[in-house]
């Protein structure tokens, strides 16, 4: 009998420690998140735009961290700068095309740590047809259930600049920026 | 000013234009001369787009470039060889349509009343305007100014859709016009100077085909552009000669006054361009 005690705690045991080590699977909710962008105009000032629909999912484990898994897709349909000609403008064939490209996308390849609460990830950005690595520097906000709908959630902060001239989007360098500083703020819900 | 981008390109088009086609005089006949036009397209693209695109093409913008140089060397080929107006009639209907078909591609997924309409409507628009713009470079009336009267057309074709392809969500389209109407004005000014006829199919086909690809891009893919509007530009191919035969006695004006006068009447239908996108986008305009 004590044999069998022990087995079944042995086995508990081990259990829980490959639950632990296991990364936890989240999909992006689009409610609470928000990816923007600012780029400079004629240096004077960054217009701000945003994109309103895009979906995601999300691996993460906080004691794997290269382990982790993310891929964002972003309709590019979606964008508004608060200034319907502008968006009108970016959304046609000289900017964002959204006709040939619906769709941008982010996946993840390299996860790093930092520290407890910081690290970067390095992916593939998919935009107007061009694949280039963009790296992210990531903080980690919070990781436990939501007090409010009892879901296991997860919060991330993310900041990076890549060159639209990178993937192709050349229109209007000089007076418009190259750079664009990306702010992107995730909430996500672990997936039941 | 030379900060302003647009004004900027325009500026270098029109040095490139005095230069290549002066140049191009020092070679006899009008071959080379005539094949200036569609590089000031290809170079007026490179300035605004700030790049040559990689090819294959990713995208309908990366299009424009490769299909004016193909139609270009097409239109060059065609200028060297002898007896070549049929094919160039053929070529004037099948350009278009190919044009059409690689810039719309990505649409005809999910063909429609509305977007078959279109599609047939750019095909023949653009035959219609590579029809008429060959006819004035190869009719025996017109062949004495065919250079002139040919190059005012082309600018006014760019100079109406400019404004059109910037209220249809395309301000570059509206930069890459004013660059190449720049140089197509310095092409026009050693034409007036120094004629050498410099309107052959390599200018029909490689500045024609670069306009369609621009027009088909901005109405098929930014999907943006006022329809009316751009239908008035078939007016202007035909405008300037109309107009001469309306308002000025033959016999009172000949040779380079009247394919001047040609050249300035072909610019009217602009002005109406520009009313109807004033009546029908006021808060654009505004």
């Amino acid at each position: 009998m004590r044999l069998t005690l022990a087995s079944v705690s042995m086995i508990t045991a081990l259990l829980t420690s490959a639950t632990a080590g296991r990364a936890a699977d989240y999909a992006i909710d689009p409610t609470h998140s928000h990816i923007l962008f600012t780029i400079e105009h004629l240096g004077f000032a960054k217009i701000v735009g945003l994109f309103t629909d895009f979906n995601g999912n999300i691996s993460f484990d906080a004691n794997n961290v290269p382990g982790s898994k993310l891929n964002v897709t972003i309709k590019t349909d979606s964008l508004q700068t608060q200034f319907a000609p502008r968006d009108k403008d970016l959304k046609g064939a000289d900017w964002f095309n959204v006709t040939e490209f619906p769709e941008m996308s982010f996946v993840g390849t390299d996860f790093v740590k930092k520290d407890d609460h910081t690290g970067t990830i390095t992916g593939k950005l998919t935009l107007h047809g061009v694949t280039k690595p963009v790296t992210l520097n990531v903080v980690v906000n919070k990781v436990g259930q939501n007090p409010l709908d009892k879901i296991d959630s997860a919060g991330f902060s993310a900041r990076g600049t890549l060159k639209r001239s990178d993937f192709g989007m050349k229109t209007y360098l000089g007076a418009i920026g190259d750079d664009i500083d990306l702010i992107i703020e995730i909430e996500a819900k672990k997936k039941s | 000013m030379l900060e302003n981008p647009i004004i900027l390109a325009a500026l270098i088009s029109f040095v490139l234009g005095l230069v290549l086609s002066g140049l191009a005089r020092v070679v006899p006949g009008s071959t080379i001369a005539s094949a200036v036009l569609p590089i000031i397209f290809l170079a007026s693209y490179v300035l605004t787009y700030q790049q040559v695109p990689d090819f294959p093409p990713i995208g309908a913008t990366n299009k424009i470039f490769y299909i004016a140089l193909a139609a270009a060397l097409v239109g060059f080929a065609l200028d060297l060889l002898p007896r070549t107006a049929n094919y160039r009639k053929l070529l004037a209907a099948i350009m278009p349509l190919l044009i059409v078909g690689w810039i719309g591609f990505p649409r005809f997924a999910k063909l429609d009343i509305e977007l078959t309409a279109t599609a047939l409507g750019l095909w023949l628009g653009g035959t219609a305007l590579l029809w008429r713009l060959d006819t004035v470079a190869t009719t025996s009336a017109e062949r004495n100014g065919a250079s002139i009267v040919g190059t005012a057309v082309l600018m006014a074709l760019m100079l109406a859709f400019a404004p059109v392809a910037l209220l249809g969500g395309s301000s570059t389209s509206l930069m890459l016009c004013m660059a190449a109407v720049a140089g197509l004005a310095a092409v026009a000014l050693w034409e007036l100077i120094l004629p050498r006829g410099a309107f052959g199919a390599s200018a029909v086909f490689g500045v024609g085909c670069g306009l369609l690809a621009m027009i088909d891009t901005v109405t098929l893919i930014t999907r943006q552009v006022d329809l009316l509007a751009l239908a008035l530009l078939l007016l202007i191919p035909y405008a300037g000669e109309i107009g001469a035969r309306l308002l000025m006695p033959p016999k009172r004006f000949r040779g380079r006054v009247r394919q001047v006068l040609v050249g300035t009447l072909a610019a009217l239908p602009i002005l109406l361009v520009i009313a109807v996108l004033f009546l029908r986008h006021p808060e654009s305009l505004s």
